[in-house]
């Protein structure tokens, strides 16, 4: 259903991100008494934000291809591992390991689904259950943790530069640049795209990439914040990407409707909808169940029928 | 154009939620205000830094644990309601929180941010607490910890240097996996599979060196481990795989778990594959199926608190003095809970008639006012707050 505004038509699916974002705002503002604006509470929001936001932007190339990706978890937490080990050797060596493993694992999702030709969903689910084997192994049924040093390294200062830098690099890359161009074109019709002379394999694969050293890099600070690499590392993160994405308007069939507003609309109402629970006192298990209401209804009303039968 | 519009749109709206916002976050009446102590920053700004806790009159503290669901839970946290509105405060829990290091620490951060004055945890593992003592001297809150003692002697220091660290409140782990392997070695136990807890916990991995003990001392032998078991369904598949893979298996021992209906189905899997004569069953804490699975002659031995929930009613009790302004101690509590073994089913069945229901209050309200909160007893001390656990525990027993 279309609006008129001063003679314009605004799509309401457009408008639908930012009015849920500003209505959750209102709603718990005005619920947990005005507490949602203060600093104490916009610094937990933003430490919340901080891994859905990151994971998010880089999701958002996988869904822009009309991709799924199952395993995101699982790669942060093995990340995670990764990183503990190598700073048990010196702290310093723990980023490129967190980073470079990431991206290892994301190579290899998208091996599986471009040379493999098994669809994202298929073959994340069971790359999943393989990158959690080689968890377990890491972690010997255990946790690592981190030397405490590191732990100094989480400044709020440190997360913003980060989170910045990651938004405007994935803005400029999925507006600006081939890259970016490439991934819609493919989400729109991969047969198009490759008869225009691009490689929907290497753009593919690349999309995995990126996510999987994103992902590592939550896996890194996910150390920096817990001191603890464990089995059940990053076991949120998947929902809430999700969740976030859908909320913010990626469609799930990717292509040229996907938008990069989405993933940043997308984080920051799904941290202020987890924060706004907590305020209220919400148990844990009331918190996963509006969740699960919302993801369903999101996609209830977002998913693109006409243009996508089945889920690749 | 149309973006433009858009935009104008847009922008117009957000800042009309940051205005009401502020508006809605001014609003506050006295009353309301005084009710939400600690809410906001510039509200602790205006306070005097070296009272953090006078000001908490009308304390709220926060207690989060793993929660499946069972009587003990639901005991636990009715009991410390009872205790805060005793003393004059409130108190909000949030399950699932100990099963996971990212759990703990969003809990502590969403707490602070909800604006409480002291938090109750039982950390995964110690390289979390390094964090959690960070961020609470960052937020001036106080905390404890219930069910795990700290092993890592670095991070101990660490968190017993910081002022907002009121104590903590466990078990003898190590002595309770101890006597449970003798309780089953004495029923002519010898190969035992062990259902726990993740590595890494401080926990089962205490009990664990308790069992290990008894392994050596006795000539018992643990011949198969399954770990990090949230589901009565895993805990079928593994007692089905032990049961398929080790022909002379004499016992089943869940060591810890978090999980709902974890015996039921070990017991089950054991009654299925028609082992019940020659596979027993054994745990530490007491399950709410304790009574039945005696009578079934599945269970064997379990040892446990004198009730679950005991640890983290009495470090909260710690905590809600501290909050108060009344700490009864200067230095961090170090308080460790008597365990004691159920062998056989009348004691079992009258351990549940005490602790089998959620609404059995551990001590009248009347009690806590005058004697558990310092403002109204002045001895009150951590010897005397050790004495009174002693006491629960003989009264327990007998």
């Amino acid at each position: 259903m279309d609006k008129i505004a001063k003679g314009k038509r605004i799509d309401l699916k457009t408008v639908f991100p930012f009015l849920g974002l500003i209505a959750v705002m209102i709603f718990f503002q005005a619920v947990s008494g005005g507490r949602v604006f203060t600093p104490k509470n916009l610094k937990a929001i933003l430490n919340d934000s901080f891994f859905i936001l990151i994971a998010t932007v880089a999701f958002s190339f996988v869904m822009a291809v009309g991709n799924l990706d199952l395993s995101m978890g699982t790669v942060m937490a093995v990340s995670c591992t990764c990183a503990a080990v190598a700073a048990k050797a010196s702290p310093m060596l723990a980023i490129p390991a967190a980073i470079i493993s990431g991206g290892l694992l994301g190579w290899f999702n998208g091996f599986v689904h471009v040379h493999m030709r098994l669809g994202s969903l298929i073959g994340t689910m069971a790359t999943q259950s393989i990158f959690t084997g080689i968890l377990v192994l890491l972690l010997d049924g255990g946790t690592l943790s981190a030397p405490i040093s590191m732990l100094r390294w989480g400044t709020m200062g440190l997360k913003l530069t980060v989170m910045l830098l990651v938004v405007l690099l994935g803005g400029y890359f999925f507006n600006f640049t081939a890259y970016g161009k490439s991934c819609k074109a493919i989400g729109s019709s991969a047969e198009a795209a490759r008869l225009s002379g691009v490689a929907v394999g290497r753009v593919k694969s690349m999309t995995f990439i990126v996510l999987g050293a994103a992902v590592g890099l939550l896996g890194l600070f996910s150390l920096i914040r817990t001191g603890t690499a464990s089995a059940t590392t990053g076991s949120d993160l998947m929902m809430n990407v999700w969740c976030a994405a859908l909320l913010g308007g990626l469609p799930l069939s990717g292509g040229a409707a996907s938008k990069f507003r989405a993933p940043i609309v997308g984080s920051f109402t799904m941290s202020f909808l987890s924060n706004g629970m907590t305020l209220m006192g919400l148990s844990t298990h009331d918190k996963q169940l509006i969740q699960g209401i919302i993801f369903l209804l999101t996609i209830a009303i977002s998913f693109d029928r006409k243009n996508m039968t089945v889920i690749k | 154009m149309k973006n433009k519009t858009m935009k104008k749109l847009l922008a117009g709206m957000l800042s009309a939620v940051l205005v009401l916002g502020c508006l809605a976050g001014c609003g506050k009446s006295g009353e309301e205000s005084a009710d939400t102590p600690n809410a906001d920053a510039s509200e602790e700004a205006e306070e005097p830094k070296e009272a953090p806790a006078s000001k908490a009159d009308g304390f709220k503290i926060a207690v989060g644990l793993p929660d499946s669901g069972a009587t003990m839970f639901s005991l636990m946290s009715n009991n410390i309601i009872a205790m805060a509105e005793a003393m004059g405060g409130t108190v909000v829990f949030q399950g699932g929180v100990g099963a996971s290091a990212d759990a703990t620490i969003q809990f502590v951060e969403d707490q602070i941010a909800a604006g409480v004055n002291g938090l109750t945890i039982s950390p995964p593992s110690d390289s979390v607490l390094t964090t959690v003592t960070t961020l609470c001297e960052e937020a001036e809150v106080y905390w404890g910890i219930t069910f795990r003692s700290i092993q890592d002697d670095e991070v101990r220091e660490f968190v017993e240097s910081s002022p907002y660290y009121v104590g903590r409140c466990y078990e003898d782990e190590e002595d309770t996996g101890y006597r449970v392997m003798a309780n089953m070695n004495k029923s002519g136990v010898k190969n035992v599979a062990i259902i726990s807890m993740a590595k890494g916990n401080n926990t089962t991995d205490l009990r664990e060196q308790g069992a290990q003990r008894a392994c050596e001392e006795f000539g018992m032998q643990i011949v198969a481990e399954a770990r990090d078991l949230t589901q009565a369904s895993d805990a079928t598949n593994a007692a089905e795989s032990f049961l398929t893979a080790y022909g002379d298996l004499d016992a089943i021992f869940v060591v810890g778990t978090t999980g709902a209906g974890m015996h039921e189905a070990v017991a089950k899997a054991i009654s299925d594959a028609g082992k019940s004569d020659t596979v027993k069953l054994a745990t530490i804490d007491f399950p709410d199926s304790m009574g039945e699975l005696f009578e079934q002659g599945a269970l064997i031995t379990c040892s446990g608190a004198p009730s679950w929930g005991f640890d983290p009613f009495i470090i909260s009790s710690v905590l809600m003095n501290t909050c108060k302004g009344t700490p009864i101690s200067d230095k961090p509590v170090n308080i460790a809970i008597p365990m004691f073994d159920i062998n056989e089913v009348d004691t079992a069945n009258k351990w549940l008639e005490k602790y089998g229901d959620a609404s059995n209050l551990y001590f009248e309200t009347d009690y806590i006012s005058q004697t558990l909160d310092k403002a109204n007893n002045g001895d009150l001390t951590e010897e005397s707050l050790t004495g009174i656990v002693e006491q629960f525990v003989k009264d327990t027993v007998n």
